[in-house]
């Protein structure tokens, strides 16, 4: 019996063993991976870690009217590493059909420095002549999805490639909406086709301000066309009136541990590899923290996929 | 059309024209497009002083080394006499150049570029020839492959001059000086482009790294002192020591005489525009503040 029992035992410490390196190997085997937004403010610390990030994000409209001599610094540093073009100012999603030349720019951005892929957001940045300045969110309805729809198309035909279609924060519900935000984001995303860039924090965000649990928004979003993730932080700001506080997504504030958390539910849920990039622009802290932050998406990551494995 | 039967000013902006294109055609045969390997970038950055050989030889390499021993309180700075701080950091020092500087300012010494100093010299010697072997430095062979091109471009430039002259002499003109001296203007020049240091390959890897950096450049003189990072270090070896604020890094005053160290305008077309905010108040995502 005694025998039996240290057999059993010893069995059954054993199929712990093996289910962990089981898990261990799976987790291994997701080629995630994690990276930052170039900014060159930080631009020496990132050419001198950049065996510690895997993929640079760089803001292509900074680079729409470059000299020659830096849109060749560009494509010496697309050599260098992966690098993705993130465009912010096409505004891609509007009620009006995007500017041909918006998109020509970003084609010989694109073919110049042949990035991994290219993205811009789900929000329109002008209406008529009037330039907003900012990233906006437009009324969610069927006539934005379809006018979004058509224009990721027509930025498909130009560019050479689809975009990744980023979700934006937004400090107030857009009027004359007739579909929820995660309805209306899947309905584009589903019908252009398009890959889906998940701001992890622009999600938190809008749940936050907007009275909802940051899971069930998350649940909402079309994740089997999730292919890249933004994570950056921001600050809670007062009420105009006083009253009460919104979250504002500043991108000058260190990564929350929510959206550590959300990172690892993602990871848990999703089978694709995921490519997560931390955005910061501004108030940047010692690099050896942002390092830190990267080195905090990935544990995130591998733990979502630990979890997922065991499940 | 013969342009040698022009009068001489005709002549000499003629020869002026097309010396210039010469020239130019040379420049850029030697300095073609680098398409060797590539130069891994982030393995380069890590040693600033190698990117400040690279930029202005031993005695850029040697003064970004001395700054930054003394912004990490390596070296002390009094009535401009450094000295070692400690004896039992040497062997710590990062490179061979910062263990040169250690053990020379053991003995306190007057604050200068040191760049006769044996351990220094060797130190950049190991910095020249990895350069060399990285292709982006111009060794011997390098040399040797320019001569022709060089010695080409200088027989064209000087039959045209000699032709010329000759022709001048032979219908009673003798005021070909300012013709002689344009010829060996073209010949220093030529010359230069013959010895020139960097390769085209360490030509480009310096003008990248200048436009990576143009915004750093800008913002050099408020870049602070304390050593916590080689931030300084960096820009200093892309962009020498007088982009550094004097107020923060007093020993460039010693060392870098003829700049104030304030940061100079920007070479680079990049400005601080760069955040995802730049179309938005606030951050990427969402409508800012």
């Amino acid at each position: 019996m005694r025998v039996a029992a240290l057999v059993h035992l010893i069995v059954g410490h054993l199929a712990v063993a093996a289910a962990e390196e089981a898990v261990a190997v799976v987790a291994v085997n997701f080629k995630d991976r994690v990276g930052l937004g170039w900014r060159p403010e930080i631009s020496a610390h990132i050419l001198q870690h950049l065996d510690h990030i895997d993929v640079l994000e760089v803001i292509a409209d900074n680079y729409f009217s470059a000299s020659q001599k830096d849109i060749q610094s560009l494509e010496f540093l697309a050599r260098q590493t992966s690098v993705s073009l993130h465009g912010v100012g096409m505004g891609l999603a509007s009620s009006q059909p995007v500017e041909l030349r918006y998109l020509e720019r970003m084609a010989r951005l694109v073919n110049r420095v042949r990035p991994e892929f290219w993205s811009e957001h789900l929000a329109f940045v002008r209406a008529g002549s009037i330039e907003i300045g900012h990233l906006a969110a437009p009324p969610r309805n069927q006539e934005t999805v379809a006018v979004t729809v058509n224009n990721i198309q027509a930025a498909r035909n130009i560019v050479g490639s689809l975009p990744h279609m980023e979700n934006i924060a937004t400090l107030i519900q857009p009027p004359a909406s007739s579909l929820a935000e995660g309805q209306w984001i899947t309905e584009i995303i589903e019908k252009s086709e398009a890959p889906f860039l998940l701001d992890l924090h622009n999600l938190y965000a809008n749940a936050k301000n907007f009275g909802q649990e940051p899971l069930e928004l998350l649940q909402q979003l079309p994740l089997a066309h999730l292919n890249s993730i933004h994570l950056s932080g921001g600050c809670w700001i007062k009420e105009i009136d006083g009253q009460g506080e919104r979250l504002l997504d500043d991108h000058i504030h260190d990564v929350p541990e929510d959206i550590f958390e959300l990172l690892t539910y993602v990871a848990q849920i999703t089978p694709q590899n995921l490519m997560v990039i931390i955005e910061r622009d501004g108030n940047f802290p010692a690099f050896d923290q942002l390092l830190e932050q990267l080195d905090l998406a990935r544990r995130a990551l591998q733990k979502g996929r630990e979890l997922r494995s065991a499940s | 059309m013969n342009p040698v039967t022009w009068s001489g000013p005709a002549f000499l902006f003629f020869y002026l024209i097309f010396g210039i294109c010469i020239l130019r055609l040379l420049y850029k045969f030697i300095m073609k497009k680098h398409t060797g390997p590539l130069i891994n970038a982030s393995e380069i950055a890590k040693d600033p002083y190698k990117i400040a050989y690279l930029s202005g030889g031993k005695s850029a390499a040697v003064g970004v080394a001395t700054v930054s021993l003394h912004d990490r309180g390596l070296l002390e700075l009094e009535n401009e006499i450094l000295k070692t701080v400690r004896e039992e950091s040497i062997p710590s020092a990062q490179r061979p150049i910062e263990k040169a500087l250690l053990i020379y300012y053991l003995v306190p010494n007057k604050a200068k570029l040191l760049i006769n100093y044996a351990a220094v010299n060797t130190a950049c010697d190991s910095y020249k020839h990895e350069l060399q072997s990285q292709g982006l430095l111009a060794n011997s062979a390098c040399f040797v492959e320019r001569i022709i091109p060089c010695s080409i471009a200088a027989m064209i430039l000087l039959a045209v001059s000699y032709y010329k002259i000759s022709y001048a002499h032979a219908h009673g003109h003798y005021n070909t000086n300012f013709l002689f001296i344009l010829t060996c203007i073209f010949l220093i020049v030529i010359t230069f482009f013959l010895f020139k240091r960097l390769t085209a390959a360490g030509a480009q890897l310096l003008s990248h790294l200048q436009s990576l950096f143009a915004l750093l450049k800008n913002r050099a003189s408020a870049l602070q002192a304390g050593g916590e990072t080689n931030e300084a270090a960096l820009v200093a070896a892309v962009f020498g020591l007088g982009v550094l604020s004097v107020a923060q890094f007093p020993l460039i005053r010693q060392l870098h005489p003829t700049g104030n160290g304030d940061a100079s305008s920007s070479s680079g077309s990049s400005d601080s525009g760069s955040s995802c905010g730049s179309s938005c108040g606030g951050g990427c995502g969402g409508c800012g503040s």
